[in-house]
């Protein structure tokens, strides 16, 4: 006979971990099996971790995180040709009371990991699941892996975007090219004074920038400080890509090139090339959460919010909520669907669904509406050139070329119905 | 079986100090011109010999390259030039060059693609993530 554990969870990223840091804390016999030489070295991210969440499974993780900074300023650019536009916020707020922090994969999933050991968690790394075990009911009680087979009471499958195992179990089809981002990052190394005086940061201070505009394809970049390094990354929805026939390095290497971004990165040295995948459908694309034995969270279950750039929280949220969800389980000595619903319940009464339902149709509603990433970042571009350019003309003339640059290339009407298209969705 | 990380040899460091030893001044010139291929050099691979990327049919990959012309879907989204069309009839699969990021599993319009994880702890490892 197999082991059987109480929970099997597929996955030591945040999803996992937080479930497994919940169940095992309870008293729950648990095994987390992860695939990776070691937790966090399958695993990338832009990325900035938000830290109350990340508190609300390990309290006064910042004692002992690998965080490499902490983020106290924000920028979105809006890039053109050969300019940018930007929007930042810097607030010593942000310093004093942790928002978010800049981390990278390979350390912080590790220590993340040591945590839910340390809470008598047992972890096999090293091991892939291959799919599920079902009864002769078919509710699923177990596991096979490319070293054998284990039994669980639940399985929680928080293995990453490509989620196999919700699939491989029948319980949602392959994932849309339209729902899904590719993204490339690149790291640098780069010394750390460096980074203080080019981005005007002192001690563990960090800046997060997020970048959008300039191409047809409807994409988002993004640069992080870290520590010694600077995560540089860029990534589209898969079908645009496969539209324009835009090659993800090529992108990568379009927006290194931007004479905005190439000074960023002088005298670095890259360190590492990786590619991964972010489920961006939204709340309408969202495949069954549940089933018999069984429940998805994390990125397996598309639980990000592309729009707000959060995917690690909702990771750390739907994980701990499957942990409750398996821990009330146990309780009962139910572990059927209608049991396990309760995951459900908690999702939709926390933030997770409630902002995922909120702004569920701008996803769609920006990709069928392409103005807002290609048209307005150039067209505001235009108006900032024209607004500081002095060239001996009144400045009557500017505003007239100003208005012009708006009128001819959106029109009025078309102005009007964009602003309220998207305030109407996004409010 | 052998659990070492596969040597992509002493071309490997050629390579590293080729592209990445430069002096600072022109580090930001040259590292546009490093291809993939070189920059997933940089990363720790173990090799599962067995193929974890298969196609299940190549006449499907000429019936694409037909209709789609060619790079088909795969060869433009896969990130490590994984796949390569060859003398105009066949997909060729560098698994080893895999990041395992499954776009091209999704983006391919026959679904033949049988995309597997490696084994035992095998392919890409990363240090930063």
């Amino acid at each position: 006979m197999p082991e059987k554990f109480d929970v099997v969870i597929v996955g030591a990223g945040p999803a996992g971990v937080s479930a497994a840091i919940t169940t095992s804390k309870a008293g729950l016999s648990t095994l987390v099996i992860e695939r990776g030489d070691f937790p966090g070295s399958k695993n990338m991210f832009g990325g900035i971790v938000f830290a109350k969440p990340t508190a609300q499974i390990v309290p006064d993780f910042w004692r002992t995180a690998p965080i490499e900074r902490r983020v106290i300023e924000y920028q979105y650019w809006l890039l053109s040709g050969e300019s940018h536009v930007s929007i930042s916020h810097r607030n010593q707020k942000f310093a004093k009371e942790l928002n978010s922090f800049t981390a990278l994969r390979a350390r912080f999933d590790r220590w993340f990991a040591q945590q839910a050991e340390a809470s008598g968690a047992t972890l096999i790394t090293k091991t892939t699941v291959t799919g599920v075990l079902k009864d002769s009911r078919g509710a699923v009680n177990g596991v096979t892996t490319d070293r054998g087979e284990v039994l669980a009471n639940v399985v929680i499958a928080c293995d990453g975007v490509n989620s196999l195992i919700a699939k491989g179990a029948g319980m949602h089809e392959e994932w849309k090219p339209q729902d899904i981002a590719l993204a490339v990052k690149e790291t640098y190394s780069l010394a750390k004074e460096k980074i203080d005086e080019r981005f005007n940061l002192r001690g563990d201070e960090g800046i997060a920038i997020m970048i959008y505009g300039g191409r047809e394809e409807e994409f988002a970049g993004f640069i992080y400080t870290n520590k010694d390094t600077i995560s540089l990354g860029i990534g589209a929805i898969m079908s645009d890509l496969a539209k324009y026939k835009t090659r993800p390095q090529d992108l990568l290497e379009w927006i290194k090139s931007h004479p905005s971004i190439k000074p960023l990165l002088e005298g670095s040295s890259l360190r590492e090339y990786s590619a991964h995948l972010i489920p961006e459908g939204g709340f309408n694309k969202i495949p069954p959460l549940y089933g018999d034995g069984i429940l998805v969270a994390g990125d397996a279950a598309m639980l990000v919010n592309a729009l707000n750039w959060e995917g690690t929280n909702f990771a750390m949220y739907s994980g701990k909520f499957a942990g409750q969800t398996a821990i009330e389980a146990k309780k009962n000595g139910r572990f059927d669907s209608s049991q396990l619903a309760l995951y459900k319940q908690y999702l939709e009464e926390s933030f997770v669904l409630k902002d995922l339902k909120k702004f569920k149709d701008v996803p769609h509603y920006i990709s069928t509406h392409r103005q807002y990433l290609t048209l307005y970042p150039e067209i505001i571009n235009t108006i900032m050139y024209k607004f500081f350019e002095v060239d001996g003309r009144p400045k009557e003339d500017h505003i007239r070329d100003m208005k012009k640059e708006i009128y001819n290339r959106r029109g009025r009407i078309g102005l009007l119905l964009d602003a309220y298209g998207l305030y109407r969705r996004a409010t | 079986m052998s659990d070492q990380t596969q040597p992509k040899g002493a071309q490997q460091q050629a390579l590293r100090s080729a592209s990445f030893q430069q002096s600072p001044d022109s580090q930001s010139e040259s590292s546009q011109k490093i291809s993939v291929e070189e920059k997933l050099y940089l990363a720790k691979y173990k090799l599962d010999e067995r193929p974890h990327l298969v196609i299940y049919d190549q006449s499907i990959c000429l019936k694409c390259e037909h209709i789609n012309g060619t790079p088909q879907p795969c060869m433009i989204l896969c990130p490590a030039d994984v796949y390569k069309w060859e003398d105009g009839k066949r997909n060729v699969v560098s698994y080893d060059n895999c990041v395992e990021c499954g776009a091209c599993r999704i983006i391919c319009p026959y679904a033949n693609i049988e995309w597997k994880y490696p084994r035992w702890g095998r392919g890409l490892s990363l240090r930063y993530g």
